[in-house]
């Protein structure tokens, strides 16, 4: 996984307004799959747009493996690029059977190799899990089913990079969930480089190997999941990735920050000369027990929700801030109770 | 829509409703009594040489008409959705508007213009330069609304841009083009006044000439029958064509828009001089020539008093038509808007019998009704308005249905809770809600009923003439410039509708995508001509 695949560098693309993509800068390892996650309006699409060669970039280069796609006084048109495309609703064509829409970049009867045409559609068919269905119209398939095509439809002509614009949105959450994890191990698999455009950080973090954060048209970090969810580069990027507690700190020293909680360790412990302010958590990393009788504890149970496999418990600080900590299971706790709140691992100074 | 099926509906409602079916139903019925009483004469009739010249004459008219719409209507549709050409909007409406334009005006504009013109192919350019809109407009709503991410896709898998036009959008817009050449079929084939004008010897002139000329009325009455069995067939076509574009819808339909194209300067001359020429040749041709008849015919020609009296003829026939057609219509609408239960489609479906039914057709099946049962109307007034109530029922019954539908009967039964009696609730709730669009329906059968020639040249009462028969009179001794008010005055009755129209579809198309489709699939008021 040395060889980059897909290199974006320094992207700037716009509809004539001010650019929506601006500066970005993202790479692909072969084989893997990049997940660019941000919220809507971000560019986030435009990017993969751009990628598929549907708009004009305004500078800044792609290279698909060594082929510079875009670059200074290069423009490939979208049917010289070899990338495959997959859409959020699919875009089947719905005059053709789902065996002819698999077939549609392929040549009529035989391929170049010499195999018939029909032999790759009936591969395909079986790779996504719908042999025997080529000759429904797709219109007769489900909205899951219709993706699988899409996807089969674009892994046909053996694209180097593969596209998924936001593919599984359109699902119900069941089914986004197994229909995504059975696509990333498909195209792992075959060893296909895939580049995931979504919103669902949730969905970014699970299936991807490397996880791109766009914000406002730039990729603000680009890492494998643990590490941008983990050590995220900024609050913004903590904020999008899942929920955070930030607490004030109160003084420093030797990587090592007082706060209301207690101490709590830094990571990155090395710590630059300006007193960092804050510091991020996770609410997982939060761990409430009832004080002991006669405490009065470190806090007080403010509300308590309920999710099933987990709760989330607030709680009010002596100070008036109220932090948020997730507890597997039921908490047993109940509002008015006084609590103890411990922290587990390291903190992120933002 | 909300239906209710849970109540049966009121026994004077299905009564009303049934006894308008069976009346509507009543002059084609007669007609194939009247075949299948004359027996071997009938059989004699159809198996002659003439009645097959009729079949191709009329098949190769309808061919070359439907391959004119197709050439007009293609270019400019995808000119006007798909690329950047200037004026777009100007050029959609002119696209729009020779539906104004009923195609014997304008054949009588051309020969006005070009006295020479006869026979087959004048006829077919002619027809197909009014009836293109049929097929334009559909087809541009498809491509302006048509998955853009369907484009890109095949871009993707390797096709130049030629090769996705060929290989997904033509594909993809078929359907709708092919609905829209089957109402071009249809209205071809039930066309009379174009074809005698150009002396084509097609089926509605056929059938005319025997009724008239010969008093041959079995043959007339055979072909008659034949026209409708074709005419049925399209009327059954061009259902299943809208079914199957309708179905054609894959995905959410949260697509990308589509593509727009940006013309090169040379590209855009040649898209500006192709939009002109079409809009010269279907509107300012037409216009031009009457306007000439008008300006240069000598005063004495025109007489005002037989305008007035033509005018009158049209306004009380059509009036009368209108009102007929309101009183047939209103039982089968409502029910159809509120119960769903298979007996009252087919209910509905008998009601529609009269759509695309030829008027020459409903013409002579009405004299053989009248001189059998009740000489004493044959040729009246009220025989006329029949025939019309018949003719242009279906568009007072869908505006109908379309009205009553769009009323949640939940009000009702709210009024019926707040102490009103079942009538009481009806009409204020329902009734006051959707009498605009009842009213509407009936306008619009009012304004189709004055541009008929066939039917109207065939139960006229003796000496009463309309707008259209004084026009037909005149043009048939080539008295062009006594013709020339007529045929404005004709162009003004059949604009109204379209100018509604043109209305409803610019408040549609801003506000969703899908508008487009209610559009062309569930018209209340679909703009049909004379």
């Amino acid at each position: 996984m040395t060889a980059s695949a897909l290199a974006v560098s320094d992207l700037v693309v716009g509809y004539g307004g001010p650019p929506v993509v601006r500066q970005a800068s993202c790479t692909a390892a072969a084989g893997a799959m990049l997940a660019v996650v941000g919220a809507s309006g971000s560019g986030k699409t435009t990017l993969l747009r751009a990628i598929a060669g549907f708009i004009p970039v305004t500078s800044g280069t792609i290279l698909i493996g060594d082929r510079m796609v875009d670059g200074p006084g290069v423009v490939t048109p979208p049917e010289r690029r070899n990338v495959g495309i997959v859409t959020q609703d699919g875009s089947l064509f719905p005059h053709l059977t789902v065996a002819r829409n698999v077939g549609f970049g392929l040549p009529r009867r035989t391929l170049p190799d010499g195999t018939p045409t029909s032999d790759r559609v009936d591969e395909l068919l079986h790779l996504v899990g719908l042999s025997g269905l080529g000759d429904r119209s797709p219109h007769e398939l489900s909205g899951g089913q219709q993706q699988r095509v899409a996807l089969a439809r674009a892994l046909a002509p053996r694209p180097d990079v593969v596209l998924l614009d936001e593919p599984f949105s359109a699902l119900d959450a069941g089914l986004r969930i197994e229909l995504g994890t059975e696509v990333r191990d498909l195209l792992r698999s075959a060893g296909t480089t895939t580049v995931l455009v979504t919103h669902d950080q949730d969905e970014a973090l699970s299936l991807a190997d490397s996880v791109a954060v766009m914000i406002e048209g730039q990729i603000a970090q680009q890492g494998a999941p643990e590490e941008v969810y983990a050590r995220p580069s900024s609050l913004e990027v903590a904020d999008f990735l899942g929920e955070v507690v930030v607490l004030p700190v109160l003084s420093l020293a030797g990587g090592v920050a007082t706060t209301v909680l207690g101490d709590i360790a830094l990571d990155p412990t090395e710590v630059s000369s300006d007193v960092p302010h804050r510091v991020a958590l996770r609410p997982e990393q939060l761990v409430v027990m009832p004080a002991p009788q006669g405490d009065q504890g470190t806090g007080v149970v403010e509300a308590v929700v309920y999710h099933g496999h987990d709760s989330m418990i607030e709680v009010r600080l002596p100070d008036g801030a109220v932090v948020r900590a997730r507890a597997l299971g039921s908490a047993e706790l109940t509002p008015g109770d006084p609590v103890r709140v411990a922290v587990t691992g390291a903190g992120q100074r933002v | 829509m909300t239906r209710t099926t849970a109540r049966r509906p009121p026994l004077l409602l299905v009564g009303a409703a049934v006894v308008a079916v069976v009346v509507m139903a009543l002059p084609l019925a007669y007609l194939v009594v009247r075949v299948l009483d004359s027996g071997p004469e009938a059989w004699a009739a159809l198996w002659r040489l003439r009645t097959l010249e009729t079949t191709l004459t009329s098949a190769v008219l309808v061919l070359l008409v439907m391959a004119g719409a197709l050439i007009l209507a293609a270019p400019t549709a995808w000119l006007l959705s798909r690329t950047d050409v200037p004026l777009r909007g100007l050029f959609f409406v002119l696209m729009a508007l020779p539906l104004a334009v009923p195609s014997y005006v304008a054949a009588y504009a051309w020969v006005a213009l070009i006295p020479s013109l006869t026979g087959i192919v004048p006829a077919a350019i002619v027809m197909s330069l009014c009836t293109f809109p049929y097929v334009a407009l559909p087809l541009s709503a498809l491509l302006r609304r048509m998955d853009g991410g369907q484009e890109e896709a095949a871009r993707s898998l390797g096709l130049t841009p030629a090769a996705v036009l060929r290989r997904v959008v033509a594909p993809n817009a078929w359907p709708a083009a092919a609905a829209g050449l089957l109402l071009v079929a249809l209205y071809t084939l039930a066309e009379f006044g174009t074809v005698s004008i150009f002396r084509v010897d097609a089926f509605t002139r056929v059938i005319f000439a025997s009724y008239r000329a010969s008093f041959d009325r079995t043959a007339a009455a055979v072909l008659a029958l034949l026209l409708v069995v074709l005419a049925l067939a399209l009327v059954v076509a061009e259902a299943r064509a809208r079914g199957r574009a309708a179905r054609w819808r894959v995905g959410s339909g949260s697509g990308r828009p589509a593509p727009v194209l940006a013309l090169t300067p040379r590209a855009r001359g040649f898209a500006l001089a192709w939009l002109i020429g079409v809009a010269v040749l279907s509107l300012a041709v037409p216009i031009g020539s009457i306007l000439h008849q008008l300006l240069s015919s000598q005063r004495r020609e025109f007489d005002a008093a037989d305008f007035l009296g033509a005018l009158a003829g049209s306004v009380s026939s059509s009036s009368l038509g209108a009102a007929m057609a309101l009183v047939l219509a209103i039982p089968v609408g409502v029910l159809a808007a509120r119960y769903t239960a298979r007996w009252v489609r087919i209910l509905e479906g008998g009601a529609f019998i009269g759509h695309g039914l030829p008027g020459v057709v409903i013409g002579l099946a009405l004299v053989f009704l009248t001189l059998m049962l009740l000489p004493a109307a044959y040729q009246t007034l009220a025989a006329l308005a029949f025939a019309y109530a018949v003719l242009f029922a279906p568009k007072a019954i869908g505006a109908t249905r379309t009205s009553v539908a769009s009323v949640p009967p939940g009000m009702e039964s709210v009024a019926r809770s707040l102490g009103r009696g079942p009538i009481s609730a009806w009409w204020t709730t329902t009734g006051r809600l959707a009498w605009p669009g009842v009213a509407a329906g009936a306008l619009l059968v009012l304004l189709t009923a004055m541009k008929e020639l066939p039917a109207t040249l065939m139960l006229r009462p003796t000496g009463f003439d309309t707008l259209a028969t004084r026009l037909w009179s005149r043009t048939e001794v080539e008295a062009f410039g006594a013709a020339a008010p007529y045929a404005l005055a004709l162009i003004v009755v059949a604009a109204i509708p379209a100018w509604l129209l043109s209305r409803w579809l610019g408040h549609h198309a801003s506000t969703t995508e899908t508008a487009d489709e209610v559009e062309w699939q569930s018209s209340p008021v679909s703009v049909e001509k004379s």
